[in-house]
C-alpha cells in the first residue's frame, strides 16, 4: 500500500490516474493511521472520518467515469483550523468559536476541494494563531513526531505534523510571523509563505490583517508549486524577461552576522554544512550581507500584531475574556492600550524598511538563512540557553521568520538536515515581493543538492 | 487611565490585569525606540 509519508503528488497521481490506486483507500489509509497517532501527536481537532470517505467514494467515481480534475484528484488535504470548513466546525483553536460551523469554506479550502482535494480533518493550532508553540490548552499540545517530548512549533502545527507522518499529502496553514515556516522547519517538511495578499484570506479566521497570508505545506517544493498553483487559480511564471535556467549562476545573499547572533551550535553545523553542499553542487555566489538594519522589524511587528488583533477580539473581549488561553489573553488586551501613533510609526517603519529591502534585493536572486535558529524544544521549556545567552522560546523562534511578514516577502523552508539529536533543521530562502516564482525555482535546485529527510520514526 | 478603558470597550475585565498588560505595553513601548526611530540615518531616505 502507498504510503504518503514517502510519495509526492505526482507520484501518486500517476496511480490515481491509471485506477491502480483508489482515492478511498488512500483515505481509509491515512485515517487509520490518524487514530492510531492522533491521540498522542494531537495534530487534529476534528477527524473528518465521514465527511472525507465520502468525498473520496464520489471523487473515485468521476475517476472510473473518467473525469480527473487534476493532480490532487483524491488526495487528502490537511486544513488548519482557521480556515472556514462549511461541512465541518472551524474553531481557530479555541472554546470561543467551539460551536462554529461557517456556512461556506474559505476560498482556497474550495479550490482544492473544486480540484479534488479531499479536506482529512482540521488541525491543531496555537489558539487564534497567536503563537507559535501550538501548545493549545484546550485540544492538547502538538508533539513533533521527530521526538514527541518536544514541540511541533505552530501556530500551523497540526498541518506540518500531519503532513510530515503521512497522513495527508500537503497541508494548509497562516503565517503571520513564521506560522507556517517555524513548524514546517521543526517537523522536517516544505513550509511556503507566498508574498502578501498572493493567496486569499476570505473565510480565514484573522491575526493580523496586514501581516496574515496563507500558504502550503508539502513534502516538495514540486508538491508546493502544484498546490499553489491551484490556490492562486492559475500557473505562477516567471516575470517577462526572467530566465532561471540549471545554469545561471544565482546571487545568494548570506546575512552572516545577523544569522550568528540567534543559531544555537546544534544547528549551526548542520546549516553551514548545507550551505557549503548548495555552493559545491550549483552554480551560485554568496554574497555576504549586512541585514542588521532587519531589526527595528521585530518591534514593529509585535505593535501590529498586538493591535490589530485587540481589534478583530474586541467584541469577545467584552464577554467571552475568561475562555482564552491566559498567555494569548493578555497579549491581546495588551493591543488595546496602544497607542494609534505608535501603531501608524510602526506601519511607517515597515514601509521604510520594504524600500531599502528592495534596494538590498537588487543585486540578489534570493536571501539564504535558517528558518529556525534552534532545535525544536522541549515542551515545558520556557527560557533557552543560546551561546551563553538566556533567550526565551518565542523570541528565538520567530527571529528569522518574521521580518519577511513585515516585508511582505516570500519565503520558503526545505529541510536541510538533521542535527545530532536526529531533529529537522529547515533552511530559509527568501525573495523581493512578487517573485513567488523565482524563489520556488531556486528553492527546487537547492532542494535536489540537500535531498529529502526519511520519513520521521514514529510512523514504523 | 484604567477606567477610561474599560468604560470605552465595556470591558468586564478585572482592573489588576488590565493594569499588569498596561504595564507590559508601555514598558515595550519604552524599550523599542519606535517612537524615536530616526528615518534618514536608519533608512538613508527623505520622510
Amino acid at each position: 500500500m502507498i504510503d504518503l509519508a514517502k510519495t509526492t503528488i505526482r507520484e501518486v497521481y500517476s496511480g490515481i490516474r491509471s485506477l491502480k490506486m483508489k482515492p478511498t483507500k488512500i483515505v481509509e489509509e491515512c485515517l487509520k493511521r490518524i487514530n492510531r497517532l492522533n491521540d498522542n501527536l494531537k495534530m487534529f481537532i476534528y477527524v473528518a472520518e465521514v465527511e472525507a470517505m465520502q468525498h473520496a467514494e464520489k471523487l473515485e467515481k468521476e475517476l472510473e467515469e473518467g473525469v480527473c480534475r487534476s493532480k490532487l484528484h483524491g488526495l487528502p488535504i490537511a486544513v488548519k483550523d482557521a480556515f472556514y470548513t462549511q461541512d465541518m466546525p472551524t474553531t481557530g483553536g479555541s472554546i470561543i468559536l467551539r460551536d462554529f460551523r461557517p456556512a461556506r469554506d474559505a476560498e482556497v479550502v474550495r479550490k482544492l476541494r473544486d480540484a479534488g482535494a479531499v479536506i482529512i480533518g482540521k488541525t491543531n493550532m496555537h489558539e487564534f494563531a497567536f503563537g507559535v508553540t501550538n501548545k493549545n490548552p484546550h485540544y492538547g499540545a502538538t508533539r513533533n513526531p521527530w521526538s514527541t517530548d518536544r514541540i511541533s512549533g505552530g501556530s500551523s502545527g497540526g498541518s506540518a505534523v500531519a503532513v510530515s507522518v503521512g497522513v495527508s499529502i500537503g497541508g494548509l496553514g497562516t503565517d503571520t510571523a513564521g506560522s507556517i515556516r517555524i513548524p514546517s522547519a521543526l517537523c522536517g517538511v516544505v513550509g511556503y509563505k507566498p508574498t502578501y495578499n498572493l493567496l486569499s484570506l476570505n473565510g480565514v479566521i484573522p491575526l493580523a490583517w496586514s501581516l496574515d497570508t496563507a500558504g502550503p505545506i508539502a513534502k516538495t517544493v514540486d508538491d508546493i508549486i502544484l498546490m499553489l498553483n491551484i490556490m492562486v487559480g492559475k500557473r505562477l511564471k516567471a516575470p517577462p524577461r526572467v530566465k532561471i535556467s540549471q545554469d545561471k549562476e544565482l546571487r545568494v545573499g548570506l546575512p552572516r552576522r545577523f544569522i550568528e547572533e540567534w543559531i544555537s551550535e546544534e544547528v549551526e553545523e548542520v546549516f553551514w554544512k548545507s550551505i557549503d553542499r548548495i555552493v559545491s553542487g550549483s552554480a551560485c555566489r554568496i554574497i555576504e550581507v549586512d541585514i542588521e538594519w532587519f531589526k527595528p522589524l521585530s518591534d514593529t511587528r509585535y505593535i501590529i500584531v498586538l493591535s490589530e488583533s485587540a481589534t478583530f477580539h474586541l467584541k469577545w473581549l467584552k464577554n467571552r475574556w475568561s475562555e482564552y488561553d491566559p498567555d494569548v489573553r493578555d497579549r491581546i488586551l495588551g493591543g488595546l492600550f496602544i497607542p494609534a501613533p505608535v501603531y501608524i510609526q510602526a506601519q511607517k517603519i515597515r514601509e521604510a524598511l520594504k524600500k531599502k529591502f528592495l534596494e538590498l534585493m537588487k543585486n540578489l536572486d534570493v536571501i539564504i538563512l535558517p528558518a529556525v535558529p534552534i532545535e525544536a524544544p522541549k515542551i515545558e521549556d520556557e527560557v533557552l540557553i543560546i551561546k551563553d545567552r538566556k533567550i526565551g522560546v518565542r523570541r528565538a523562534l520567530l527571529s528569522l521568520t518574521e521580518p519577511f511578514n513585515s516585508l511582505g516577502s516570500p519565503a520558503i523552508t526545505i529541510p536541510c538536515g538533521l542535527t545530532k539529536n536526529n531533529l529537522p533543521v529547515g533552511l530559509q530562502i527568501a525573495a523581493k515581493p512578487c517573485e513567488d516564482y523565482i524563489l520556488l525555482k531556486i528553492a527546487e535546485r537547492f532542494e535536489k543538492i540537500l535531498g529529502r529527510l526519511p520519513e520521521p520514526p514514529i510512523i514504523h | 487611565m484604567i477606567e477610561v478603558m474599560k468604560k470605552l470597550y465595556s470591558l468586564p475585565v478585572p482592573d489588576e490585569l488590565l493594569i499588569k498588560v498596561s504595564d507590559n505595553i508601555y514598558k515595550f513601548i519604552e524599550s523599542s525606540n519606535i517612537l524615536e526611530f530616526n528615518f534618514e540615518i536608519d533608512c538613508d531616505l527623505e520622510e
